[in-house]
C-alpha cells in the first residue's frame, strides 16, 4: 500500500468512527454503564435495614442462588418461557410460510397486518388480553351461555404462556419470513424430482434450510420469555412466581438490591453463553 | 416406443401462453434438445415432463403411459436444474443417494450404487464436501450423477452448462455424450445454446413463443430449416427476397438459380436461404462446372477474421454475405473487384414465414 491509500484508509475509518458515536454514546450511557453498576451492585452487602452498602464487597448474593425458591423459580422460568418459544413455532411457522410464498403485493399488506398491534402500548394489549381472558370476558360468557361452565384460565400459567405468545410472536414470525423467503424454492423442487412428497421434501429441505431462521426467532422469543416481568404480572397469579417478578421483587419489596443484582447478571450470563454457543455451532455448519 | 409424447400439449399462465398446442415425440435412447431463445417455452415443456408444471390443454405420456397430473415424485424422469440445486446441507454422498432413500432402497444399498454414480463422475475423492466447497464443474457432475443413480426413464436437462465458463462447457459436452450413449437413458436437453444443440444432439426441436417450429436432426436443422425463424436463431445466413413467375421460375435479382425445393404454387416472392460458407466466389465470367448457380456480383467489402475472410457482395438481388476459408492459395478479392457468386442449388432453401 502507498502511503496515499494509508492516508484514505485513514479518513475512511475516522469518517466511519464520527458517524458511529451517537449510537455508540447512547449504547454505552444507557446500557454497559447500567449493566456495570448492577455487576457493582451484586457484589456489594445488603445492611439489615435493606440498605444497599457500596463496601465490603462480597460473593454472598450469588451464594443464596441456590436455594429452593430460586431454583424453583428459575426452572419455572425456563419452562414456561420453552412452551411459550415452541408454541410461538407452531404458531408462526405456517404462517410465515404463507407469507413468504405470497406474491409481492399481498405479502406487503400482511406484514403490515402484523406490525400493527405493535402500533398500540404492550401493557395495554396484554392488559386486553386480561380482559378476554377473564371472568366477565368474552370467552367466559360464550362458555357459560353454552353450557360448559365458567371459563377458569386468568392467573394461571396457560394464561401467562397465551400472554406471552401473543407478545413476542412477532418476534418468530420476522425471522422465520425472512428464512423462508430467501431459500432457494428450486431445491423443493429438486427434492420432489428425487421421490419426496410433499410433507417430506418440507422435513428434510425445507426445515434444515430454514433452520438460521427458527433458531433466530426462538433466541428472540426465548430471551424476553425467560426473563418477562410485565405479562406474569397481570396474567399470572401466585403460583406463577417467575424470574423477572422475583428480580423486580428483590429491587422492591424486598428490597435487597445486590440479590437482585446477583440474579439479574447470572441471566444476562447464562443467555450470553447460550446465544454464542448457537453462533459458534451455525458458523461451524457454514 | 416413445419415451415422451406431447399431444397437443398447451401451458397458459393467466393470459400468456408459454407453450402453444405443442405435438412431439421423444424415441427411447434420444438425445433431444429444445433450442430456443429465452421465453420461448422450452423450459416450461421440460417443466411439464418433470411435473413442476402441468399442461392447461393437451396429453402428455411418457414411456407410453399417460401422465397427466402425477407429481413429479410419481414420474419416471429426473432433473439436472439448471443451477444444479444440490442441498446445501448435505454431503456429496448424501445428495447423490437422497433419490433412492426416497424410494425406500435399503441404506448400505443406496450407499454403494450412490458411491458406483459418484466413480463414474470421477468425483469419489469428494464423497464427503459440501456442494459450497466444489467448483462449478464438480457441482454439475454431483447433480448428473444424483439424477441418474436412479436410473431414470428420461434424463431432463434444463441449461446445465449454463453456469460453466467456456473451456468446461465443451469438456462437459463430450463428456454428457458419452454418458449418454454410455447408460442408453433418454436425454431431453433444453438449451438456447446452438452450438451445444448442434453437436450433441441426435434430434433438435425449435422454438419460438411457445411454438415449436421445426423438429429434425442436427444436419436438417442447419442446412435445411423450414421457417424464417430456425434459419435466423441457428448460425449466420443471407435471408433475401426472390420473385416467382406464374412457371414456378425463382430468381434473384435478374438471375434465375435453383433452389433446394420448389417453390410454393402460387407464391409471387420467396425468402432465400444461404449459409455464407456454402457460397463460393471467383474471378468474373470463370465458368465452374455442374448444376451450380452463377451470378454476378462486385465485392463491397472484406473482413479479415483470422481463420477466414467474409465478403460483401452486391448483386442484382441484393448484399450476400460470403465466408471463405483462409488457406494459403486462395484467392483473394479486392472491394470493386467484379466476381462471379456460385452454390449448388440444395445450399439455397426457400422459407416459409
Amino acid at each position: 500500500m502507498t502511503s496515499l491509500d494509508h492516508a484514505a484508509a485513514h479518513s475512511q475509518a475516522r469518517k466511519g468512527r464520527l458517524l458511529a458515536t451517537p449510537a455508540g454514546l447512547y449504547i454505552v450511557l444507557f446500557f454497559i454503564v447500567p449493566l456495570l453498576i448492577i455487576l457493582a451492585y451484586s457484589f456489594a452487602t445488603r445492611t439489615a435495614t435493606g440498605r444497599t452498602e457500596l463496601s465490603g464487597w462480597n460473593l454472598e448474593s450469588y451464594d443464596k442462588l441456590f436455594t429452593g425458591l430460586v431454583m424453583r423459580t428459575v426452572w419455572r422460568s425456563f419452562w414456561m418461557a420453552a412452551v411459550t418459544t415452541v408454541m410461538c413455532l407452531i404458531v408462526a411457522y405456517p404462517f410465515a410460510y404463507y407469507l413468504a410464498t405470497r406474491a409481492a403485493k399481498v405479502r406487503n399488506v400482511l406484514l403490515v397486518l402484523v406490525m400493527i398491534p405493535f402500533w398500540t402500548n404492550g401493557l395495554i394489549r396484554i392488559f386486553a388480553i386480561r380482559f378476554m381472558l377473564g371472568s366477565d370476558g368474552p370467552i367466559s360468557q360464550a362458555s357459560e351461555s353454552l353450557g360448559f361452565g365458567e371459563f377458569r384460565i386468568l392467573f394461571t400459567p396457560t394464561a401467562v404462556v397465551l400472554g406471552m405468545l401473543y407478545s413476542f410472536l412477532t418476534f418468530m414470525i420476522l425471522p422465520l419470513y425472512v428464512a423462508i423467503e430467501r431459500m432457494d424454492w428450486k431445491l423443493v423442487e429438486a427434492a420432489r424430482d428425487l421421490y419426496a412428497d410433499g410433507f417430506t421434501a418440507f422435513r428434510k429441505v425445507t426445515l434444515p434450510l430454514t433452520k438460521s431462521g427458527i433458531i433466530a426467532g426462538s433466541i428472540l422469543v426465548f430471551v424476553p420469555s425467560f426473563g418477562s416481568y410485565v405479562v406474569p404480572e397481570i396474567l399470572g397469579g401466585a403460583k406463577t412466581l417467575l424470574l423477572g417478578s422475583y428480580i423486580a421483587r428483590q429491587f422492591g419489596q424486598a428490597r435487597n438490591f445486590p440479590f437482585g443484582a446477583a440474579l439479574s447478571v447470572v441471566l444476562i450470563v447464562a443467555m450470553l453463553i447460550a446465544v454464542v454457543i448457537n453462533q459458534r455451532t451455525e458458523a461451524s455448519e457454514l | 416406443m416413445a419415451a415422451v409424447e406431447l399431444e397437443a400439449v398447451t401451458k397458459r399462465f393467466d393470459n400468456f401462453v408459454a407453450v402453444d398446442n405443442i405435438d412431439l415425440e421423444i424415441s427411447d435412447g434420444e438425445f433431444f434438445s429444445l433450442l430456443g431463445p429465452s421465453g420461448c417455452g422450452k423450459t416450461t415443456t421440460l417443466r411439464m415432463i418433470a411435473g413442476f408444471e402441468f399442461p392447461t390443454a393437451g396429453r402428455l405420456s411418457i414411456g407410453g403411459r399417460e401422465i397427466g397430473l402425477d407429481p413429479p415424485n410419481k414420474r419416471p424422469v429426473n432433473t439436472v436444474f439448471q443451477n444444479y440445486a444440490l442441498f446445501p446441507h448435505m454431503n456429496v454422498l448424501e445428495n447423490v443417494m437422497f433419490g433412492l432413500l426416497m424410494q425406500k432402497v435399503p441404506k448400505d444399498q443406496a450407499r454403494d450404487a450412490a458411491a458406483k454414480a459418484i466413480n463414474s463422475v470421477k468425483l469419489e475423492a469428494l464423497l464427503n464436501r459440501k456442494p459450497n466447497q466444489l467448483s462449478g464443474g464438480q457441482q454439475q457432475r454431483v447433480a448428473l450423477a444424483r439424477a441418474l443413480v436412479n436410473e431414470p426413464k428420461v434424463l431432463l436437462l434444463d441449461e446445465p452448462l449454463g453456469a460453466l465458463d467456456l473451456k468446461l462447457r465443451q469438456e462437459m459436452q463430450s463428456e454428457l455424450k458419452s454418458l449418454h450413449s454410455e447408460v442408453g437413458i433418454t436425454f431431453v436437453y433444453v438449451t438456447h445454446d446452438q452450438e451445444e444443440a448442434l453437436t450433441m444432439s441426435d434430434r433438435i426441436g425449435v422454438m419460438s413463443e411457445g411454438k415449436l417450429l421445426q423438429v429434425d436432426d442436427p444436419t436438417r436443422i442447419y442446412e435445411h430449416p423450414a421457417k424464417r425463424f430456425v434459419a435466423d436463431f441457428i448460425g449466420e445466413i443471407n435471408l433475401i427476397e426472390g420473385s416467382v413467375d406464374s412457371s414456378g421460375t425463382v430468381r434473384l435479382g435478374d438471375e434465375v438459380i435453383a433452389c433446394a425445393s420448389p417453390a410454393p404454387s402460387g407464391s409471387q416472392s420467396v425468402t432465400i436461404a444461404l449459409r455464407p460458407e456454402s457460397i463460393d466466389l471467383t474471378v468474373e465470367n470463370e465458368r465452374i462446372g455442374g448444376a451450380m448457380n452463377q451470378i454476378p456480383g462486385i465485392v463491397a467489402r472484406r473482413t479479415y477474421f483470422g481463420d477466414s475472410h467474409s465478403y460483401d457482395i452486391e448483386t442484382s438481388g441484393g448484399t450476400l454475405s460470403i465466408r471463405r476459408d483462409n488457406r494459403p492459395l486462395n484467392t483473394i478479392f479486392d472491394p470493386g473487384q467484379p466476381v462471379t457468386v456460385s452454390w449448388h442449388p440444395d445450399a439455397s432453401n426457400l422459407l416459409e414465414d
